[in-house]
């Protein structure tokens, strides 16, 4: 189902920015799969554009996550307190691959 | 069905309902708020009555959901778990330097317990303050430690809260960036005092010990030399500018906070090396009191006629303190129109 996936986290205590493009036709069968599953249980593209964290928080994570399917292609910006377990699930996915590049 | 019905539906329901319907909606609202204000009475009654510090160390055991389990109380021996308890002397060295110094007690100054959490989620690269308490993760082993390994990273994150009950900088841009710096001024401070360490002594580098040995670099910041502190391929090029002629305008990091607050830091370092001895007690004095003549939105030449208006207040018009700051801040670009 998903194609294209851009992830880019910037913010945090450190401030160095890490970014990562997937394709999912390039990458090994069941790493395919896995983000796959990821993207529809968090039912990325129905979630709104920004998640907004409260006011007062400092030095959070800034993600920014851009998915190009069949269906479209929907970006979702957001934080580390502002972030559902799936979600989270999907961003660790993305960021040890970040890491990994 | 007190706490049930969400305020917005009850307001509705005055406005739109039967008489019956509005007069029970009214009842519950203000049902609601005297709850709400017994709450709050008790709760502000429960964090204001220490006089002492008081710091909880939590483990999220590797999860997102804060705090986490209770391993450490004010007075508790320590846990053997390294992370935990650095996380405790920290913020007792940061309670410390507020309360001893500059009289403040904790980062309300009522008395607030320090509430840390450590081993948050996995593998994480960061530590941040969630507008409550101070969070921690492990690093990814790759790039970063532990984020407690660092004392002035735990001063860095309580300074946040420190300033979010005083100057509410936003946390965009300029303001944003004066954020950054407070919290890393303060951090720095914290360490320096810890050492027992004067201006010359120092080594005025934010986050030093972080990085594993794969990188290159010795911290995420310096103060004293913005823009060099790490150089690896993986990580890049520490981006901190030193001066105005370098700010960078980006819309990334929240306008460039982590990234422009190089110039006030650069502006701190000068300051304090030309006033001399202890950073904590005459520049971190001055920078104190500036807390309290800041605005919200205040830009870095706001933030250099507060701090030239402080040392004023403190030492004297014309005291070579006030003409320290103004120096400090030409260097950078800046220059205090007074």
């Amino acid at each position: 189902m998903c194609v294209k996936i851009y992830f880019e986290r910037t913010g945090g205590f450190a401030g160095i920015k890490t970014s990562a493009s997937l394709d999912t036709d390039t990458l090994p069968p069941n790493e395919s799969e896995q983000l796959c599953n990821m993207c529809d249980n968090m039912n990325f593209f129905n979630l709104p554009s920004k998640l907004e964290s409260k006011s007062g928080a400092a030095d959070l994570f800034h993600y920014k996550i851009t998915i190009e399917s069949k269906d479209g292609k929907h970006t979702v910006e957001t934080t580390d307190m502002s972030m559902t377990p799936e979600f989270e699930n999907f961003v660790n996915f993305l960021s040890d691959k970040a890491l990994k590049k | 069905m007190l706490g049930i019905v969400p305020p917005h539906l009850l307001r509705e329901i005055v406005n739109r309902g039967d008489a019956g319907l509005k007069k029970w909606a009214i009842n519950t609202i203000t049902l609601s708020e005297q709850v709400r204000m017994q709450r709050q009475t008790f709760v502000d009654t429960m964090v204001s009555v220490s006089e002492q510090k008081e710091r909880r160390i939590y483990d999220a055991k590797n999860k997102s959901t804060l705090p986490g389990v209770l391993v450490r109380v004010e007075g508790g021996s320590s846990v053997n778990d390294p992370a935990a308890d650095e996380a405790y002397d920290g913020a007792g060295w940061t309670y410390d330097l507020y309360k001893n110094v500059y009289g403040r007690n904790s980062v309300d100054d009522k008395g607030l317990t320090l509430d840390s959490s450590v081993h948050f989620s996995e593998k994480y690269d960061n530590a941040f303050w969630n507008g409550a308490q101070m969070v921690y993760g492990d690093g990814d082993g790759k790039i970063f430690n532990r984020f407690t390994k660092a004392i002035d990273v735990i001063g860095h994150e309580l300074t946040h809260g420190v300033t979010q009950y005083t100057a509410k900088l936003e946390y965009q841009d300029q303001s944003g960036a004066l954020n950054e710096h407070i919290s890393d001024v303060f951090g720095s401070i914290v360490k320096q005092y810890s050492l027992k360490q004067n201006a010359k002594q120092a080594d005025w580098l934010i986050g030093q010990g972080l990085f594993t040995p794969k990188i290159h670099g010795v911290a995420l910041r310096s103060m004293k030399a913005p823009g060099t502190a790490y150089d690896d391929p993986l990580i890049g090029k520490d981006p901190q500018p030193a001066t105005m002629s370098d700010y960078n305008d980006t819309t990334e990091d929240n306008g460039g906070v982590h990234i422009n607050s190089g110039i006030p830091n650069h502006a701190f370092y000068l300051i304090a090396a030309d006033i001399g001895g202890y950073s904590w007690e005459k520049s971190g004095m001055i920078w104190y009191k500036t807390l309290d003549l800041l605005a919200k939105n205040s830009d870095f030449e706001d933030m250099a006629a507060c701090t030239f208006e402080a040392a004023g207040n403190l030492f004297g018009n014309n005291s070579s303190e006030q003409e320290s700051v103004r120096k400090g801040w030409n260097g950078v670009g800046i220059t205090i129109k007074k």
